[in-house]
């Protein structure tokens, strides 16, 4: 039973690495760079959600929506501002550009809110109960349920709407979907957009029940970044599944050796995969 | 401008003597600590164009090689050093061999994942003291003889001023005797051209640990000098992802594969962070717990006051960023085309 309890808790957060991982491909299929200040989109909604709930009352999973569309903008901001110039630019000053994002955003929360851990009281989804002998925690299950409902709308966006459509034409090959009359600056500001509000409802879904502080995102996205990989970079639904295998992986290292390890099992992975399978199970080429 | 090198160098020799006072002191300590890295950096990352993200672990095995022999045996460094060379030697192969057989994106998130599992085991593992590190015990030598060999001088940083202004121009000379020798053309090859280089039949994965090897050799010795320096040896500031960007963004600041980028990078950035950290440190939180939830004028004053700290983070990551998308090259990139 007991390993029926790991699985669980394992695709519980499985999906929310999922959800994070998806957006970090799709920047990636888009416009081949690595962002490594994916997580720190999901920090600032946490941060949002507790300063509406702190301030207005309001239940960070009724926020989940006002998140994403404030970390749309914040996407789309970023791209406008910094990552249409490195388009053309060496892989080092992409690198080094969003990683200088990540310090600027995770200083910048500490400067404002302090390093102090936040929490955010009951609300509607607190709660632990039982079934069949398996042990639930509510805000993590709610926030499963949630991640998995915004993977399968960006799924039915990217595959049933025109948009979605010229997203993905756009990630297969820029020039040619220039030629066909899109507009590719659009769809890379679109797919920034998209990322940062996906990772942004992520954020909202684990504010719930995780202490909020100016580091919390990095131990979300370095991980994912391994489940974009398993999936193969810039396969959408790679990254899910990767999402899933990082959140069993993780769950199980930790039951099996020491929680303070459980990272180190997926750290390790990436290099495991990246070697045996480069293009991950998913990838092109 | 061929003078200009022997002038600087002249300048750093003469510096501490007109600048008697410790802080002063401090920051040029700290400032050509980071040059040498930087530098380090350079010879895999500026000439072999292999852009790693681990370093810190090399910095990381000299610091605790020193602290773990002169806390358990009373050695120091000065005896030590070989030690921590093999073990970095070691440590470079091994890490070495799997990863540079991947390029791009994968080499860089490689050598990141890497240097995050090192730290997860460093913080885990009770007899390198686990989270809390290792303590130096302080010493009261008995002579100057017997503070060289314990390399403990309190009364004047003066020894540790130029022990690591000769680190850093033994590092300085060793990279510009790479650049200019074949070796440095074959580095420049793998950077370039790294599959023209390997059809005219160069070994590529051997230059690559080469490269490697050298590098982390020079890093291993600054890890070596600070924890003798400082006298304490922990995770965060030794063998962390923050430490490794660090070391490798100094060169890019300054300008990446040229022989005084990285330390123009580590004399603006350093002093910048120093200053800036001694500035504020004074002020953060005087009186002003819960300043941020009770109106406009108190939440300003706690701003000003330098807020919650890591302002000096804030303008690192900003000019990392500005760095990055105005002027990839690095500063030296305005005067001059990389070679």
């Amino acid at each position: 039973m007991i390993y029926a309890q790991v699985l669980v808790d394992g695709l519980t957060v499985g999906l929310m690495f999922a959800l994070v991982a998806m957006g970090l491909s799709l920047i990636y299929g888009v416009m081949n760079i690595v962002n490594f200040a994916h997580g720190e989109f999901m920090m600032i909604a946490m941060y949002l959600c507790y300063f509406l709930w702190s301030g207005l009352g309001l239940d960070p999973i009724a926020s989940a929506p006002l998140a994403a569309v404030a970390m749309f903008v914040l996407g789309i901001a970023i791209y406008r501002w910094i990552a249409r110039y490195l388009l053309d630019a060496s892989m080092v000053a992409q690198v080094f550009a969003t990683f200088g994002l990540l310090l600027f955003f995770q200083a910048l929360a500490n400067y404002l809110w302090r390093a102090d851990a936040r929490t955010i009281g009951e609300n509607w989804s607190t709660g632990l109960f039982s079934l069949g002998g398996l042990y639930f925690n509510g805000p993590e299950l709610v926030a499963a349920a949630g991640a998995l409902i915004t993977a399968l709308a960006l799924f039915w966006f990217l595959n049933r709407t025109e948009t979605g459509l010229c997203l993905q034409a756009t990630a297969e090959d820029p020039q040619v979907a220039r030629l066909m009359g899109i507009n590719t600056d659009r769809m890379f500001a679109l797919a920034w957009g998209l990322s940062a509000a996906t990772v942004g409802v992520a954020g909202a879904l684990a504010s719930t029940y995780l202490a909020i502080t100016p580091l919390v995102g990095a131990n979300w996205a370095l991980p994912a970044f391994v489940a974009v990989a398993i999936g193969g970079f810039g396969s959408i639904s790679g990254a899910f599944w990767g999402g899933i295998i990082i959140g069993l992986v993780q769950t199980a290292g930790g039951f099996f050796t020491s929680p303070s390890y459980k990272l180190l099992f997926v750290y390790l992975l990436f290099i495991v995969v990246v070697l045996v399978r480069p293009h991950g199970l998913m990838g092109k080429r | 401008m061929r003078w200009l090198p022997l002038a600087f160098v002249a300048a750093l020799a003469v510096y501490p003597l007109v600048f008697s006072m410790p802080f002063p002191q401090h920051v040029v300590i700290m400032a050509l600590l980071f040059a040498t890295l930087g530098t380090a950096w350079n010879i895999l990352g500026g000439l072999a164009g292999q852009v790693s993200f681990g370093h810190a672990m090399y910095f990381g095995i000299g610091a605790y090689t020193a602290a773990w022999f002169y806390k358990g045996f009373g050695l120091s460094a000065l005896v030590t050093w070989p030690v921590a060379l093999a073990f970095s030697t070691l440590a470079a192969v091994v890490v070495g061999l799997p990863t540079f057989r991947l390029r791009g994106h994968y080499f860089v998130l490689a050598s990141v994942f890497i240097m995050q599992a090192v730290y997860i085991i460093v913080s885990n593992w009770g007899a390198v003291g686990a989270a809390i590190g290792l303590e130096l015990p302080v010493y009261r030598p008995s002579g100057a003889l017997d503070a060289l060999w314990h390399l403990q001088f309190h009364m004047s940083k003066l020894p540790f001023y130029y022990g690591i202004l000769l680190l850093f121009v033994i590092t300085l000379a060793a990279f510009e005797w790479i650049r200019r020798s074949r070796l440095g053309l074959l580095f420049v090859a793998l950077r370039e051209e790294e599959d023209a280089a390997r059809s005219v039949g160069v070994d590529t994965m051997r230059y690559k640990l080469l490269a490697l090897i050298v590098s982390a050799a020079f890093t291993t010795l600054c890890g070596m000098f600070y924890a003798h320096y400082v006298l304490y040896v922990e995770p965060i500031s030794t063998t962390s992802l923050t430490i490794s960007v660090e070391i490798a963004f100094i060169a890019i600041f300054g300008g990446i594969g040229m022989l005084w980028g990285p330390t123009l990078g580590a004399f603006v950035i350093v002093p910048m962070t120093e200053l800036l950290r001694a500035h504020l440190s004074g002020h953060i939180g005087l009186g002003l717990a819960g300043a941020q939830d009770s109106g406009i004028a108190a939440w300003l004053k706690y701003l000003a006051a330098g807020g919650g700290g890591q302002l000096d983070i804030l303008l690192y990551g900003l000019m990392i960023v500005l760095i990055a998308r105005y002027q990839p090259r690095g500063v030296l990139g305005f005067f001059r085309k990389l070679d």
